[in-house]
């Protein structure tokens, strides 16, 4: 049975390939932002990041509650975007303020976090009437319930993909390894420092 | 102090050379004029007072700016400038705009990874842990590959499913048993019986029994393709990682998260020589496999000392022929893989060698396992083209399909067909440098033959371009040519002296001179260097080695180079095959009359035959 509904998986997804993006944020390195594009096994296809931004005093003030959402949308998001030469069919996000790229981007941007962990997380009410959140549970993997949030309702062909990836790919697991590649990059130059 | 203010001309905007002042100046009409003393001091950035008197004259200041940050300017008045006095101190825009920010990066792929498009930076090599070639440029997006691997999982869930219609055979099955009750084992099964699936089913036993977590296999360059395929058709839920490539990107695939890695004997040379880390971490391994072991009989080779830094605590070898070399080698051999069996390594007797070795070798021939053997066995055997053959067919596919292309609705099948057959000669053999991995393949299997005295029939569909070229890199095997522009007599005489003749270990066979009515039981391998469009006649060919009056089984396998039209008409013919199983049954080779369909044909090449409308490009 299993064995059928991963061939199953297979011939629907295809060659498809899913993004990630986050935005790191570092005392001593400032603001990076990152966007990782895998297959569906999750075996990269395409990273880039952004050279470290720091913003002075000035500007964290001037900027105030809005600093984050800048420099993740406008400042690093979009040319991220644009410079990633693979297009993928979803893009994951870590922090609900990027979920603003959706205005920009070709394809689906979802919010994602553990349905059950992370206290601090913003919650469903917090996004307001525009956004749509719903659970997806990993079907085969047992991977923790999965929060994902998206502007407006899901389209029921995207349900259907992230519920097949997500049956045997940790979507959150993803950003720790853009997170760790981020910090290898800081170590291997001084132009991610 | 000068008190007269001059006329002005052009406003102009200077650098101070020391203090990083922007000046706004104006420069003045009168040349003669010199100012006595500086017209006032600034402090700069770093806090220290600098005076502007090295600012070369003529030059009257009216107003200066301090670049205390990049953000943060502070405008100075100048003494004098009553008109400025009148505005007050005002300052400029404190605030710039963040962003848009410069983004670096690249795309992953194996093949044509190339450190050199994303060079420039410097790199601190010691958290790499590799030496740099000299003068060679690393991209640290490829050295950071293996922080995006996803981690290689040992949840392994579900039953041990093996590949539709395969099973191991019992002697197979025995071996894999005997391979994973030894930590120190030498399986040297004679060629054909499998030795490559008996360690990998072995391998993954271990794995997911949790006894292994990480794998090294290393092997002949000719084979590291297949090793990838079988790991993938014989234990699926492993994640292999091929060691290859240029250099740099091959720094990050060591570091990949990985249950097996796989790498030529001449990769680990380049790579591990010049590692000197006692108990180096990459290089510690839970199981490493040595195919064709004999690679490391001789112990003052690099491929020994190699070898010997690979840290394994389960070490298996394999090989068909390790037995027939000198004990030294035998002796060698087991220097890696259990290293603690001889005290000395040379003067010891065969008998006392062989009585040490025995309860860590298998060894069976064919003739002991004939009844678990079917008569004629077929392998697939998927190669990587070279880097040459690649370079040539990419270039010869690039410019053919946009030749098509431009022939608009003048194309026809002859043309597709045309250019599938140059293609497939390049996948055959690259016609400058004469590079082939299926040369390569094939000498490697005929130097294990070697030892037994058994023989090897090609078949291929161009005897010019091909099996002429072929011929004398195969000297030492003392080929023979049969093609359709020898007369009779020749073809009788090739034939005699391929039967009779025990240096000749190999007959090339154009496959419609010699694809019928020769008797070849002589031989019983069969290799079919490209595939001819119908399975049909390619089975017709091997039949002239399985005929009455063989006594020995037949070996038979056909060479598809990867991401090449070669097997992208290999899986067209496969899914067909499969296809007609399931909804007519099973059927003969016979009954694929139409084998590909002109759209298929057009397809290989993501194109569209528009009838009467030339081409289309699809977006296939």
């Amino acid at each position: 049975m299993r064995k059928k509904a991963s061939a199953l998986r297979r011939f629907f997804l295809g060659a498809k390939s899913i993004g990630f993006l986050t935005l790191h944020e570092s005392e001593k390195t400032g603001y990076i932002a990152s966007f990782l594009i895998t297959d569906v096994n999750g075996i990269p296809m395409e990273f880039r990041c952004t050279h470290p931004l720091k913003p002075d005093a000035v500007q964290r003030s001037l900027y105030g509650e809005r600093l984050l959402s800048y420099i993740g949308v406008e400042a690093c998001g979009k040319p991220l975007m644009k410079a990633m030469k693979n297009k993928p069919k979803l893009l994951f996000v870590d922090k609900p303020f990027l979920l603003k790229l959706d205005e920009q981007a070709p394809y689906p941007t979802i919010f994602v976090k553990d349905a059950e962990g992370d206290e601090e997380a913003p919650t469903a009410e917090s996004f307001g009437s525009d956004y749509h959140v719903e659970v997806i549970e990993s079907e085969y993997n047992g991977f923790e319930p999965l929060e994902i949030v998206t502007k407006g309702e899901l389209r029921p062909k995207t349900r259907e993909l992230i519920g097949q990836v997500y049956a045997e790919y940790n979507l959150l697991e993803a950003f720790d390894r853009m997170k760790n590649a981020v910090e290898s990059l800081g170590q291997l130059t001084s132009r991610f420092t | 102090m000068s008190s007269r203010r001059p006329p002005l001309g052009d406003k102009k905007h200077l650098l101070h050379p020391q203090a990083n002042v922007e000046v706004e100046a104006y420069e003045a009409q009168l040349p003669a004029i010199t100012i006595e003393t500086p017209p006032f001091e600034i402090k700069g950035n770093d806090g220290i007072t600098r005076s502007l008197s090295n600012i070369a004259t003529p030059i009257i200041y009216e107003w200066t700016y301090v670049d205390v940050s990049s953000f943060e300017r502070q405008r100075i008045m100048v003494p004098g400038a009553a008109a400025a006095e009148e505005e007050g101190p005002l300052t400029d825009n404190l605030f710039e705009t963040l962003g848009p920010a410069e983004v670096r990066g690249c795309v992953f792929n194996e093949r044509y990874l190339s450190p050199k498009k994303e060079g420039g930076f410097k790199i601190n090599i010691r958290g790499v842990g590799f030496k740099p070639s000299q003068g060679e440029k690393l991209n640290p997006f490829v050295l950071a590959l293996p922080s995006l691997y996803p981690e290689a999982s040992f949840d392994f869930h579900g039953l041990l499913n093996f590949p539709r219609g395969k099973a191991l055979l019992p002697f197979q099955r025995e071996g894999v048993t005997f391979l994973i009750e030894r930590e120190k084992a030498l399986l040297a099964d004679e060629m054909g019986l499998g030795k490559s699936i008996q360690a990998i089913t072995a391998a993954r036993l271990l794995f997911r029994a949790g006894v292994i977590t990480r794998c090294l296999v290393v092997c002949p360059k000719s084979v590291l393709t297949d090793w990838a395929n079988k790991f993938a058709e014989w234990a699926p839920e492993l994640k292999t990682t091929k060691i290859q490539g240029a250099a740099a990107s091959r720094r990050g695939l060591w570091f990949r998260r990985s249950h097996v890695y796989l790498v030529t004997y001449d990769t680990l040379k380049e790579d591990v020589l010049d590692r000197e880390e006692d108990n180096d971490p990459l290089l510690s391994f839970d199981l490493v496999i040595l195919d064709e072991v004999q690679r490391i009989k001789n112990r003052s080779t690099q491929t020994f000392k190699a070898v010997q830094k690979v840290g394994g605590t389960i070490r298996w070898g394999l090989s068909g022929t390790p037995l027939e070399n000198r004990v030294e080698d035998l002796t060698n051999i087991f220097s890696y893989l259990k290293p603690d069996l001889f005290r000395s390594y040379e003067g010891d007797s065969p008998r006392y060698v062989k009585s040490k070795i025995e309860p860590f070798t298998l060894r069976r021939i064919k003739q002991a396992v004939l009844k678990d053997l079917p008569k004629k066995t077929h392998d697939k055997v998927l190669l990587e083209l070279g880097v040459r053959q690649r370079a040539a067919y990419n270039l010869a596919e690039k410019t053919g399909v946009i030749a098509l292309k431009e022939k608009g609705k003048t194309v026809t099948v002859t043309h597709v067909m045309a250019l599938i057959s140059k293609l497939k000669q390049i996948c055959n053999l690259e016609p400058v440098s004469g590079e082939s991995c299926k040369l390569e393949y094939i000498e490697d299997m005929l130097g294990t033959l070697y030892e037994t005295g058994e023989k090897m029939i090609v078949f291929s569909q161009y005897p010019e371009k091909t099996l002429k070229r072929i011929k004398p890199r195969l000297g030492r095997f003392h080929p023979l040519i049969y093609q359709g522009s020898l007369t009779s007599k020749q073809r009788e005489a090739v034939l005699k002296r391929f039967e009779e003749d025990a240096n000749i270990r190999v007959l090339l066979i154009s496959l419609k001179a010699g694809g019928l009515g020769l008797t070849l039981t002589m031989a019983n391998y069969v290799v079919h260097f490209d595939s001819w469009w119908n399975p049909a006649t390619m089975s017709q060919a091997e039949d002239r080695t399985h005929r009455i009056g063989q006594t020995k089984n037949v070996f038979i396998a056909s060479l598809i180079t990867q991401d090449t039209v070669e097997e992208r008409i290999q899986r067209i013919l496969e899914d067909k095959r499969a296809l007609f199983k399931e909804v007519v049954g099973e059927i003969s080779d016979e009954g694929l009359t139409r084998l590909l369909t002109e759209k298929e044909l057009f397809g290989l090449f993501g194109l569209q035959r528009v009838k009467n409308h030339g081409t289309r490009h699809t977006d296939t």
